[in-house]
């Protein structure tokens, strides 16, 4: 096995990580100008960073509209792709994500009931909170009707948990939407995940959870990569299982409730980036969250601002592209696995 | 003997058809036997027309709370029974009034209206998303159905002369905007939109005029700042909305109608829910006021 790597074949995936950050940069400079009606261009936000005039409209926009927003994109986008490698690496199952597992789910629900005032005190209580207490009582749920808590794991039952769970989440939304109407207008618009109103409140929320569940997610490295070899080879080299797995759990829990807090339940970005960093760097999971979060940051930066082009002048939630995007790659992979199985 | 039969079914049947009342909707047309005595109505802009006729409702689709009618339409009619959320009213409790007719909105409840037919003669009109040209087209069609075309008809001709006589004291071509915001989100009340209509027949100008297609339109505040209005009333649904956020942002102060204290909140049920011709009416008293007491203070 290949428990120690060669010198030469870690850093070589370290230079490709190390190269994902340009491409960051531009990712980043394109969601803070393209798309606007007031002609931004790079060379704005260039003067901006050299000397801030708050009389400049150009300026305004971008320092107080499209900087939130693209801060937003990048962590919000980081969270569900590192949460979505979790999720696959403690699962050892490739169509885990927060989208597929009703986590995303639980904690929209946990939005709706509030947002729609279906129950009074609920929606008195800070967002965060309930969104965490969505996407933790989805994740408890997957987590014991799934068997996560015995040795060996089904995957079977995994999944079927995880989709019966966020059909029964989707559709008491939908209920929930419904028996509120005109109220829960904008609250079904934010179903699709939006990137449209976020400020730097909204930063300021996402970014220290991020921050937490990406160290957990480090630390979780090195235990799913024993993992990776197989529960029990796993116990055998000494590995924790039920701490792994609680851990787990909890950092997914942790960002996937901080991302829907701020953009609301945004698809299959925690499905595909995990696939493409795999293909980019290997199976190493203490890189593989490196490459995740920064791809899933790439992703839904770049997605956001296609949104914004969509019906430009118009706003459209992001939700849509990655949904559409994302429902492809599920396809892709699930031929991929049948015709794996068959040959 | 039969013969005597027939003849007498032929004059009954013609006898029917003379009394009958026929008005085309928008998915059919609806028969009706004689002038209906207990009406329900699934959308807001039918009780302005029905308090406009004088007929009180049996039964409306008022989300579970009567307040959302305005007070002047509402101080015009009896109670009510609730039929529950307009997207959704319950076909039990439509049932359960025996009404003779129903009148639904064709883009709420077309999937529902055989359902609906099955209770009752279902007419389906034009509503959510309506203009103020369709609006009146649909409230003329609701006379129709009372058989008082021409009561109506006189009642537009009068509403026409007193929007024409709020459309002279305006003489302005300002842009103003209308917006309802509720917590996740600011909606904008484009030219195709009741709201919209309302202030183009005053002679007001929108800020958006290219928005031609969807009557509300969903913002960010980058595209607020943008369309820049020179007047701009909101509709809040909620205590904290989408909208008190934006006023943190150092753009809001941008916008020329919060530049010269011409941001207005107003009541998102007059604006929004109740379109017609009474709530028309009072809409535009409140955009003269407001465009008056404005040139006043410059």
């Amino acid at each position: 096995m290949t428990l120690a790597l060669p010198v030469r074949q870690t850093l070589s995936p370290l230079w490709r990580i190390g190269a994902l950050l340009p491409v960051l940069l531009v990712a980043f400079g394109l969601a803070l100008t393209s798309y606007s009606q007031f002609d931004l261009r790079l060379r704005d936000v260039v003067t901006l960073v050299l000397a801030f005039d708050p009389d400049n409209l150009k300026h305004q926009v971008i320092a107080s509209l499209r900087l939130p927003r693209a801060l937003a994109a990048t962590f919000v986008g980081a969270a569900l792709a590192v949460a979505g490698l979790v999720m696959q690496g403690m699962t050892r199952n490739p169509l885990a994500s927060p989208s597929v597992f009703g986590v995303s789910s639980g904690a929209a629900l946990a939005f709706a009931v509030s947002a729609t005032g279906l129950i009074a005190w609920v929606a008195a209580l800070p967002l965060l909170l309930v969104t965490f207490c969505g996407a933790g009582l989805a994740g408890v749920l997957v987590f014991f009707l799934g068997g996560l808590h015995r040795t060996p794991i089904h995957p079977v039952r995994v999944i079927l948990a995880g989709v019966a769970l966020n059909f029964l989440f989707l559709s008491m939304t939908r209920g929930a939407v419904i028996l509120a109407d005109e109220n829960a207008y904008g609250v079904f618009h934010w179903l699709t995940g939006s990137l449209g109103n976020v400020t730097f409140d909204d930063v300021r929320l996402v970014v220290p959870w991020t921050v937490l569940g990406l160290a957990g997610a480090l630390w979780l490295g090195q235990p799913l990569n024993l993992l990776r070899l197989g529960e029990e080879r796993m116990q055998n080299l000494g590995g924790g299982l039920r701490q792994v797995r609680w851990l787990g759990s909890l950092v997914v829990v942790l960002l996937v409730a901080a991302a829907v807090s701020v953009a609301g339940p945004i698809g299959f970005v925690g499905l595909m980036v995990p696939h493409i960093a795999r293909a980019l760097i290997g199976s190493d999971y203490r890189l593989l969250v490196l490459a995740c979060a920064l791809l899933g940051a790439i992703l839904l930066l770049v997605a956001d601002t296609l949104a914004r082009g969509l019906r430009f002048p118009n706003d459209s939630p992001v939700g849509i592209l990655t949904t559409l995007l994302g429902a492809g790659f599920f396809l892709f992979l699930a031929r991929r696995k049948i015709l794996e199985a068959m040959a | 003997m039969l013969r005597v039969l027939s003849l007498f079914l032929v004059l009954m049947l013609y006898g029917a058809s003379l009394a009958e009342v026929r008005v085309a909707g928008e998915l059919g047309d609806v028969v009706l036997p004689a002038p209906p005595q207990r009406v329900v109505a699934l959308e807001f802009s039918f009780v302005d027309a029905l308090a406009t006729l004088g007929v009180s409702p049996v039964g409306v689709a008022d989300d579970g709370d009567a307040a959302r009618v305005i007070d002047p339409i509402r101080a015009k009619l009896d109670e009510w029974t609730s039929l529950g959320s307009r997207s959704q009213p319950s076909l039990e409790v439509i049932a359960s009034l025996n009404p003779d007719l129903i009148i639904a909105d064709v883009e709420r409840h077309a999937a529902v209206y055989e359902d609906l037919q099955r209770i009752a003669p279902t007419l389906i009109l034009k509503s959510r998303g309506e203009t103020y040209e369709d609006n009146l087209n649909a409230v003329m069609k609701v006379a129709q159905a009372f058989g008082q075309e021409e009561a109506m008809a006189e009642r537009i001709a009068q509403h026409n002369a007193i929007m024409d006589a709020y459309a002279a004291q305006v003489n302005s071509n300002a842009t103003v905007q209308f917006a309802v915001s509720s917590e996740k989100g600011v909606w904008l009340h484009g030219p195709r939109a009741y709201a919209g209509g309302v202030i183009a027949r005053l002679g007001l100008n929108s800020p958006i005029p290219e928005e031609t297609e969807q009557a509300y339109i969903q913002i960010t505040l980058e595209r607020l700042v943008q369309a820049n209005p020179d007047y701009f009333l909101v509709g809040e649904y909620g205590d904290q909305t989408a909208v008190d956020t934006y006023k943190q942002n150092p753009l809001w102060s941008v916008i020329t109608a919060v530049k010269n204290d011409h941001y207005v909140e107003t009541d998102p049920r007059l604006w929004s829910l109740n379109r017609g011709m009474i709530s028309a009416e009072i809409m535009a008293g409140e955009l003269v006021e407001m465009l008056g007491t404005s040139t006043a203070a410059q």
